[in-house]
């Protein structure tokens, strides 16, 4: 680069001002409200400032710790079921004829289309104990609202919210792993056949180790995104029976908009997003620094 | 090669730069409403004057976006929002500094202390002495929702109350008369659960409509939420409202607990609830045969009496009032008096059977002819009343919701009054000063 050559840094400057803009300083402002009583409209610096005073209340709150439970009860149901059903959709998918392939992929990523906040109404509709798929397909086994409750439980209301959960992002799983299946060559199949593999084998030695890159992305992906629920739930059950589903967007929602207490919101708000990044920003960051390693290594 | 390099570069930056300037130009804009494409309906003003109204969309919406365009003063456009998300909508706009998007706003009684408080209405009265507007229309009860330290701050438009609908047929194999006290209605609950596997239909679900139901048997039983400025949820009269509460519950229909008003109305539409406590704002459509499979069956009665009083019922109305941030406060009054006109709410009542706010609508007789659950409503919001609103008065009703919705859930199961007993020592430090 030459001295006084300024265009690399011109043409890095609009990601900058973005990345500056929509993400640094948003994040800072949530901080910085978040140490203030701050009631939406009504902000008086000297007056207001709590200081640590929201996460103390956030800790005394029997609710947040609930949601709290609730949101990494979701999470974990929801990637579970996601990892597990994506690759059984994805390997099946993987197996047809290759005629069929291409029709099928796309049909099975049709609720990927669909918000949130549909997909919650339509499950809605579908666990409507008079009358919802749901039941019509219990009744079959003899069961009813008495073995399951579905959206009227607090044990089982969470269980829909992940069922529908489920099913809109199950086709972006398949997706993705459809790409990681596509690449991993045939000659190792073809060996591992020769050598008697079972079909179980082969996805265990094979086709699992070599979807690890695929599995990471999607774990971070779909958990930040499970962590940050509240499009499904808000529909499903607006947070109950009993805050029972209630999760901490949701709660800290209803803290905003309903109660105006934005400082308190924003406090919830950084809470998910710390334990966003317990969760997921540390396994995920320590796999790359592995990946890097190996890579060097290699 | 090395020079045309460098001279590609220098265009390359010039080329950026002047997007970057342009793009920061446009961020930089008053975002001028007239140039947005704002909502789906016009009313052609003659002023030339561009008013922006936001209220909650559906049918009543629809109707309203048709007679917004007889409005010759000014040119109307209603932005419709679902529901759920006007509230936020409407705050984002008003706490914005300068002028804001929104001209009109639509304010629910619960949510006008709160607005009013944030400054982020207009108060009305310097506008109603100089255009001299006859306040006396209105429903005094209402007005007062609406008015804070002697200053109007909205005109009441649109109201709903719970109201009891029934199907005549089931209520033929019942046999006996419409509930006329709760343990009439409770008993009939009963008898269908019991009979018919059905039940009552109640919005029990986590939320708001269960609450303001819970608020009318609390009046009802002479109860009271606050009390001197304190959580008065202790008292015989609370206990008995929250056994009432079980009880209905007990009796109402599979998948209450998880119902909202409009899940209730579904449920009625569908023919599955022979009776219903359901919000009046619904009813139009239990009436239209395309909509209902009960349009010929359904009837309306006023909410039963308790103690041998009648129902004291929680009232869910709407005010028009102008947005502080408004370009055009003293035009968008003007709108709000014409829209509140007794011949504007006459047409919308029309239009789609809403309930006016306005007193002199309710002996309309072409009005009765269209709602034919007016007399029910007029009856339950003879003596109805507001929820609390004052200080921390929205958080204890939302921590309620969850209680309510605990009993909903499983009420054969809990101690009920134990429940609330426990929930009122729980709010002792709420503060419920205005």
């Amino acid at each position: 680069m030459e001295r006084g050559d300024f265009l690399p840094f011109l043409l890095l400057l609009p990601v900058m001002l973005v990345v500056f803009f929509v993400m640094f300083l948003p994040l800072v402002y949530g901080i910085v409200i978040s140490l203030f009583d701050y009631h939406m409209g009504d902000l008086d610096f000297g007056r207001d400032f709590v200081g640590l005073g929201n996460y103390i209340r956030m800790m005394q709150d029997k609710v947040f710790w609930k949601s709290t439970v609730n949101t990494l009860y979701f999470t974990a149901g929801a990637i579970a079921g996601d990892l597990f059903f994506g690759t059984l959709v994805s390997v099946w998918i993987q197996s047809l004829n290759e005629r069929i392939r291409p029709i099928i992929r796309p049909i099975v990523t049709i609720p990927l289309l669909v918000s949130p906040i549909i997909i919650g109404l339509i499950w809605k509709y579908m666990f409507n104990i008079n009358g919802g798929m749901v039941y019509w397909i219990l009744s079959w086994f003899g069961l009813g609202a008495e073995q399951f409750p579905g959206l009227a439980g607090s044990a089982t209301a969470m269980l829909c919210a992940i069922i529908a959960h489920w099913w809109q992002v199950i086709p972006f799983v398949v997706i993705v792993l459809s790409s990681g299946l596509v690449s991993i060559p045939n000659d190792y199949y073809e060996a591992a056949e020769m050598d008697g593999a079972s079909f179980i084998q082969k996805f265990f030695k094979i086709s699992f180790p070599s979807l690890m890159p695929q599995y990471m992305v999607i774990l971070l992906f779909n958990g930040v995104d499970a962590i940050k629920v509240f499009d499904i739930i808000y529909a499903l059950t607006g947070g109950g029976p009993n805050n029972s589903t209630m999760s901490l967007s949701l709660y800290a929602y209803k803290n905003a908009f309903d109660h105006f207490d934005m400082g308190y919101a924003m406090a919830i708000s950084n809470a998910t997003m710390l334990i966003s990044f317990l969760v997921f920003g540390i396994v995920f960051v320590r796999y790359n620094a592995k990946a890097r390693k190996e890579g060097i290594k290699g | 090669m090395k020079r045309q390099m460098k001279r590609m570069k220098k265009w390359t930056a010039l080329c950026l730069s002047l997007c970057l300037i342009g793009g920061l130009t446009a961020c930089g804009g008053n975002g001028d409403k007239d140039s947005e494409g704002k909502g789906d309906s016009q009313a052609e003003g003659g002023s030339g004057v561009e008013l922006v109204a936001t209220r909650w969309s559906g049918g009543q919406s629809d109707d309203q976006k048709e007679l917004v365009k007889n409005y010759a003063a000014a040119t109307i456009v209603i932005d419709d929002i679902a529901y759920d998300k006007l509230k936020e909508k409407e705050i984002l706009n008003m706490q914005k500094n300068g002028t804001g998007d929104y001209d009109l706003i639509y304010v629910a009684e619960v949510w006008c202390p709160d607005y009013v408080k944030n400054g982020w209405l207009m108060p009305l009265n310097d506008y109603i002495e100089k255009y001299d507007v006859d306040m006396s229309v209105y429903n005094q009860s209402l007005l007062d929702a609406m008015t804070v330290d002697g200053q109007v701050y909205s005109l009441p438009t649109f109201t709903q109350t719970s109201i009891l609908a029934y199907d005549e047929e089931a209520m033929g194999r019942y046999g006996k008369g419409v509930p006329e006290t709760f343990d009439e209605l409770i008993e009939c609950a009963k008898w269908f659960k019991e009979n018919e596997g059905s039940g009552i239909a109640i919005p029990a679900m986590q939320g708001q409509s269960a609450v303001d139901f819970f608020g009318g048997i609390l009046y009802s039983c002479g109860g009271e939420f606050i009390e001197d400025g304190k959580i008065a949820l202790d008292s015989d009269a609370a206990a008995q409202a929250i056994e009432i509460w079980q009880q209905l519950c007990l009796y109402s229909m599979d998948g209450s607990s998880t119902w909202h008003v409009d899940d209730v109305a579904q449920a009625v539409k569908d023919g599955n609830a022979p009776i219903s406590i359901s919000i009046s704002g619904n009813c139009s459509s239990y009436l239209d045969p395309e909509q209902s499979a009960v349009a010929e069956t359904i009837r309306f009665a006023k909410m039963p009496g308790i103690n041998g009083n009648d129902y004291v019922g929680t009232a869910n109305f709407w005010g028009w009032s102008v947005a502080k941030n408004s370009a055009n406060p003293e035009e968008a009054f003007q709108s709000i008096v014409w829209l509140t006109s007794e011949e504007q709410e006459k047409a919308a009542a029309l239009a789609n059977g809403s309930i006016s706010a306005l007193p002199a609508l309710a002996g309309d007789s072409e009005v009765l002819e269209q709602i034919p659950y007016l007399p029910a409503v007029t009856d339950t919001l003879a003596k109805a009343r507001i929820l609390p609103t004052a200080g921390d008065s929205s958080a204890m009703l939302t921590d309620l919701q969850a209680v309510l919705s605990r009993i909903a859930e499983n009420p054969r199961g809990v101690d009920a009054k134990a429940l609330l007993k426990e929930f009122n020592d729980a709010c002792q430090d709420y503060d419920f000063n205005p």
